[in-house]
């Protein structure tokens, strides 16, 4: 008897393990916007955790002139492409006052490959020299509008939405890139200029949340 | 041959299943007997039936039995079956005019491609924007198909207008393609410079996938989410008719 049920919930679990698998993954796309900022808003205040489970917001950069925050993820392939670029941008205007936030959006209970545990090993992995924070209960995203990752946020000292949008306009080609909007957008802001353009748009993932 | 490929893990299954059935008989029972399992199917969502077979006599037989059985035969209709009756369907042209699965349309301009969302007839054009590596855009691959097949008689004509990255057409898409038996016309659209062109495809559209168009000379709706169901999206199809 003891064989017949240990081998009958062998079986259970392996269908139940099969079915699992088969449905972890499932996404949704039900946008909880509020009201997303456009640029010349003022940035809505964020206190999210880091990956070293510190909390983070605007009044942690005490000497910034900006801030370039970019919802973004682990799991997303256009998220992974410019994590390079993300870094390298950091390193170069960190120090000039414009450090990268980088925030991830997405609900773990729908792309488990964006929970908090997953976005420690990333950071470490990667070494990001940035905040990559978690946006737990999914709070902060929809007052921002994000609508996919990667999407930049670019922010003045004085808290103003400056740019939204793309890096560049070569996801894919990091080599064969023509214009770097974010760039152009930190320059412009750098010489007191509007930058131009201030809004762009990019293919991205959705930003995963409960329907 | 890529059908085998896409029945092996049924055929695992099955094996597995036959592997437990043989331990379960060999055990304790003394009856024999087999139950079917439905098993849904996580990209076409088609229910295939898992065997439990309860044995008593050469196992290895008839987990090989089981393993080929799965293999050769299977409850979809064949490939061949499906493109003969494409081919013989009067209303089947191509919105590219691209007929061969195995050659898919590349497009590295957007303007090359933009008669596509403004042709001036009576057909209804349904165009999604999805890639193979976005998880809600195949989970709903299948609605698409669905509609390929009860609309193929009518003016209904779907594009599928795949983001996926040049270097993993042949490693992706192309096996995605035949795998899934995907019946509606596949485009690539390789443009690297979105920003210059999601707003062309439509104003609202920030530029994440999917998203589906749906026109008819001036009729037009746009859907930036993914559809729940195969329902929600046949009903915008039908407001069109």
């Amino acid at each position: 008897m003891k064989k017949l049920i240990f081998a009958a919930s062998i079986s259970v679990l392996s269908i139940l393990l099969v079915a699992a698998v088969w449905k972890t993954d499932v996404t949704s796309t039900k946008p909880l916007m509020t009201k997303a900022v456009k640029v010349g808003d003022r940035a809505p205040e964020f206190k999210l955790k880091n990956v070293k489970g510190e909390t983070i917001s605007f009044d942690s950069y005490k000497d910034a002139k900006g801030y370039i925050i970019t919802f973004t993820c682990n799991h997303c392939p256009y998220a992974i492409m410019y994590e390079d670029r993300l870094i390298a941008l950091h390193k170069k205007y960190a120090p000039l006052g414009y450090p990268v936030i980088a925030i991830n959006p997405n609900d773990p209970k729908i792309q488990p490959a964006d929970s908090y545990e997953a976005m420690q090993e990333r950071a470490e992995e990667k070494d990001f020299p940035f905040e990559y924070l978690f946006d737990e209960g999914q709070k902060v995203y929809p007052q921002y509008g994000a609508e996919r990752t990667p999407h930049i946020f670019l922010v003045d000292k004085k808290k103003k939405v400056r740019y939204i949008g793309a890096i560049d306009d070569n996801a894919q080609d990091a080599e064969a890139v023509k214009v770097k909007y974010l760039e152009n957008a930190i320059t412009a802001l750098q010489k007191g200029k509007k930058p131009d353009p201030d809004f762009t748009k990019a293919i991205g993932c959705t930003i995963k949340a409960k329907k | 041959m890529a059908n085998f490929v896409a029945r092996l893990p049924g055929s695992f299954l099955l094996t597995l299943s036959a592997l437990f059935g043989y331990y379960l008989n060999y055990g304790i029972l003394t009856f024999r007997g087999i139950f079917l399992v439905p098993v849904t199917s996580p990209l076409n969502h088609r229910v295939q039936f898992v065997f439990f077979i309860k044995m008593n006599f050469s196992c290895m037989k008839m987990i090989l039995f089981l393993f080929f059985s799965v293999l050769f035969f299977d409850c979809r209709p064949s490939v061949e079956n499906k493109d003969a009756s494409k081919n013989s369907a009067p209303e089947n042209e191509n919105i590219a005019g691209i007929n061969a699965s195995d050659s898919i349309k590349i497009f590295d301009h957007f303007d090359d491609m933009q008669h596509f969302f403004s042709r001036k007839n009576d057909t209804t054009y349904v165009i999604n924007f999805w890639a193979t590596w976005c998880k809600p855009c195949v989970e709903e691959m299948p609605y698409f198909e669905q509609l390929h097949e009860k609309y193929r008689d009518q003016k209904v004509k779907i594009l599928l207008v795949s983001l996926d990255f040049k270097k993993q057409i042949d490693s992706k898409l192309k096996p995605f393609i035949r795998e899934q038996n995907l019946q509606p016309e596949v485009v690539v659209l390789a443009d690297p410079d979105a920003n210059s062109w999601i707003s062309k495809v439509d104003a609202n559209w920030g530029g994440a996938i999917p998203i589906t168009i749906v026109y008819k000379g001036e009729q037009r709706q746009f859907i930036g989410e993914q559809f729940e169901d195969y329902q929600s999206l046949e009903k915008i199809i039908q407001s069109f008719l």
